[in-house]
């Protein structure tokens, strides 16, 4: 959702990197839009208080921080290209997570039934 | 404090990457005066133009008026990190801008870019690897043209201001517009093709303009039709007349009884007679005043003014 409303917003708005991705979604509200630093270093303290937020990996985290160190600094085109580029590698890793969650969640469950027989068998 | 924080020179300055600015800083007091364009070349001494003179930046933080020795040098990244600041670290919203070869800065300063051009279909649509930059601090000299306006204001006809690069042409236009829709009460509309006339940042002119209409960042010949369509101007003001396609909207500005005042590049009358797609302009009489400005070591004065192509005093 972010990732599209920022590709619309840069085709059509042409306001600078800071303010669309501020204003591309409540993720990055808290995006400095003053100026002053560059914007690799916004984007990196930003996506620094994700860590207490988010449960995200440090996999996820490595490709957040290479999508933000290339944001602004081309034209057009090689924006949405690279726009394009990290929707597909972050659908990706949302892949991985939802079958990591399944794979998970089974042996979960599995355990629990036996740590319930288990506790019975104890009890009896 | 800062006391050079609300200065030009340290607003143009600001832009340079922060290795670059904190070797010029302490500079900035007697810079500031004379300081007209600060250049970085890759792999070149940095330096800062006062009009004739130009002075390097040593690696010591000194300046020398001598271009060898221990000389700073602009590396890439320097090149890089100052044009993505130029940029607010956003090129795609200054790629107009950059395929034209500057992009406007706040506070009216331009930065001049070259490289190496990409293009399609003949028209450049980019500039990569960066190797110049070329800041140049905006000063605007309210007033500067208050003695050409008392000598124009009641006469017709368009007027053409004539100079070399760096003369003042911008500047003269710039206070002629101020003064024609303030003192004057003119309807003006003011063609800022390339930003250098209000230098608009944001919608907002950075540059006192008066009361003008601005259209800012238009093709030329486009944007005189479409003043005329729109905001019924007395005045059009625009900036070098430099093709074909800008003649023939002249004349659309004349035949409409509008005075069109513009500037062109040409330090004397024959080297603008010599300017072929000019001529047919200059013989019609749709420019009646042409007015010459001294050169880039009194950037700003007026040499000399022909109406009708009698001499009047300057």
């Amino acid at each position: 959702m972010f990732l599209s409303t920022l590709s619309t917003s840069l085709r059509y708005q042409g306001a600078d990197i800071f303010r669309l991705v501020h204003s591309s979604g409540e993720l990055f509200s808290t995006l400095s839009i003053t100026g002053g630093e560059p914007f690799e270093e916004a984007w990196k303290k930003t996506i620094c208080n994700f860590r207490s937020r988010y449960a995200l990996t440090s996999q996820d985290f490595e490709l957040l921080g290479e999508f933000g160190s290339q944001l602004g600094k081309t034209d057009t085109e090689g924006q949405l290209s690279h726009i394009e580029l990290y929707q597909a590698l972050f659908s990706k890793q949302l892949s991985l997570a939802e079958e990591e969650v399944i794979s998970k969640s089974k042996l979960y469950q599995t355990m629990g039934l036996f740590a319930g027989v288990s506790a019975a068998i104890v009890l009896v | 404090m800062n006391t050079y924080e609300n200065k030009r020179l340290n607003q143009a300055a600001s832009c340079l990457c922060p290795p670059l600015y904190r070797l010029l800083f302490p500079h900035f007091a007697s810079l500031e005066d004379k300081a007209q364009e600060i250049r970085l070349r890759v792999n070149r001494p940095v330096s800062v133009a006062c009009g004739a003179k130009t002075y390097f930046i040593t690696n010591s933080g000194s300046l020398s008026d001598l271009s060898c020795g221990d000389l700073c040098l602009a590396k890439r990244s320097d090149i890089e990190a100052t044009f993505q600041r130029i940029c607010n670290y956003s090129v795609y919203a200054r790629q107009r801008e950059i395929s034209n070869g500057f992009v406007t800065l706040s506070g009216g300063h331009r930065a001049g870019i070259c490289g190496t051009a990409v293009l399609n279909d003949k028209s450049i649509v980019n500039i990569r690897d960066i190797t110049s930059i070329n800041l140049r601090i905006a000063r605007e000299h309210r007033g500067c043209a208050v003695d050409l306006y008392r000598q124009i204001k009641h006469k017709s006809g368009g007027v053409l201001i004539c100079g070399e690069p760096c003369s003042g042409k911008t500047t003269v236009l710039r206070d002629l517009a101020r003064l024609f829709s303030t003192d004057g009460s003119a309807a003006v509309s003011l063609i800022d093709e390339r930003g250098e006339l209000a230098a608009t940042v944001s919608g907002v002119p950075q540059n006192d303009v008066g009361l003008c209409d601005v259209f800012d960042g238009y093709p030329k010949s486009f944007a005189m039709e479409q003043a005329l369509r729109t905001m019924s101007p007395q005045v059009i003001i625009c900036d070098e007349l430099g093709s074909p396609g800008d003649v023939s909207a002249a004349f659309k500005v004349q035949s409409c009884g509008v005075r069109l005042i513009a500037t062109a590049h040409a330090r004397s009358r024959k080297e603008l007679f010599e300017r072929a797609f000019l001529q047919k302009l200059l013989n019609s009489g749709v420019l009646s005043t042409l007015v010459f400005l001294r050169g880039r070591e009194r950037a700003g004065e007026i040499n000399e003014i022909f109406l009708n192509g009698e001499r009047l005093a300057a």
